[in-house]
């Protein structure tokens, strides 16, 4: 999937959100994440900066809060710490050995997401949507 | 007409070679030879070092290491990356019976990382066995033009 087609989708959903009432993101909704820019940084060299293609990201992230699991397509991820606040949904949890936060701006679903391992990060920028 | 010949390949060859390597040797001729000789002499001991060596610079110049790339699936293809790192990282979660698997938010970065760093240390091995490579040719060279009185550096 090109950057392009994956602004157009996250473009949509953020363009979704807006115009409907639930411009508030909350945790009561399932929620759909599509990273637009993905960033791989390791020590002692440059960070790479890519699709989250190139980089090997998840198209799709699903957060369903009320299940309290990030949802993959062979694998859940539960989520171990969630923080709500006037401005943005902190989540946290572990997976295959990283650990993961995501957090999302509840006014326009806009998503900023760490993983880190011994090895480095790995950053995701991109938008969510309530289907 | 061979010595042309002779010359004209040993110019060529090492006009390539030193666009392919900087570290190329400068070449003063201390006894004043002209610079008709000098080619010819380069031009014979590019064919005494290749011979000598089995190292042929104007080659290595005309083949440079293939990039080996992790992304896109130039070297690593994406499903044999899936497939590989899924099986890795199902190891680390201890449930590797389970098979290969994608991470729901970590999905394949693990072993795409792995796959670029693995093609950038194969890339770097790549440059330095050709570093050497044309390090041998040149001291070979220089051992044959310094007997033939010329000032190698």
């Amino acid at each position: 999937m090109t950057i392009s087609v994956r602004i157009g989708i996250a473009a949509l959903g953020l363009g979704a959100a807006c115009n409907s009432m639930a411009a508030d993101f909350d945790d009561t909704k399932l929620l759909i994440c599509a990273p637009v820019e993905a960033v791989d940084c390791t020590p002692g060299k440059p960070c790479q900066v890519g699709t989250p293609e190139q980089i090997g990201a998840p198209p799709f992230i699903r957060i369903d809060f009320g299940k309290k699991v990030v949802v993959g397509t062979q694998r859940d991820s539960p989520i171990t710490s969630s923080e709500k606040s006037e401005t943005q949904l902190l989540i946290q949890g572990t997976e295959l050995g990283y650990g993961w936060a995501i957090a999302i701006d509840r006014q326009g679903g806009r998503m900023s997401a760490t993983l880190t391992d011994r090895e480095g990060v790995f950053v995701l920028f991109g938008e969510c949507t309530s289907p | 007409m061979l010595k042309c010949v002779r010359m004209a390949i040993g110019g060529t060859a090492l006009s390539l070679a030193a666009a392919a390597n900087a570290q190329q040797p400068i070449i003063y001729p201390a006894q004043g030879q002209s610079p008709q000789q000098q080619s010819m002499d380069e031009g014979q001991c590019y064919e005494w070092a290749k011979q000598t060596t089995g190292i042929d610079p104007v080659a290595l110049a005309a083949s440079p290491p293939q990039q080996q790339q992790a992304s896109g699936g130039a070297v690593v293809g994406g499903v044999a990356k899936g497939a590989l790192f899924g099986t890795a990282i199902g190891a680390i979660a201890g449930d590797a019976g389970k098979g290969a698997g994608i991470g729901a938010v970590v999905g394949l970065m693990g072993g795409m990382r792995e796959s670029r760093m693995q093609a950038s240390e194969a890339n770097q091995q790549a440059q330095a066995s050709r570093q050497q490579q044309l390090a041998t040719y040149y001291r070979a060279q220089s051992a044959c033009l310094e007997g033939r009185g010329y000032t190698v550096n």
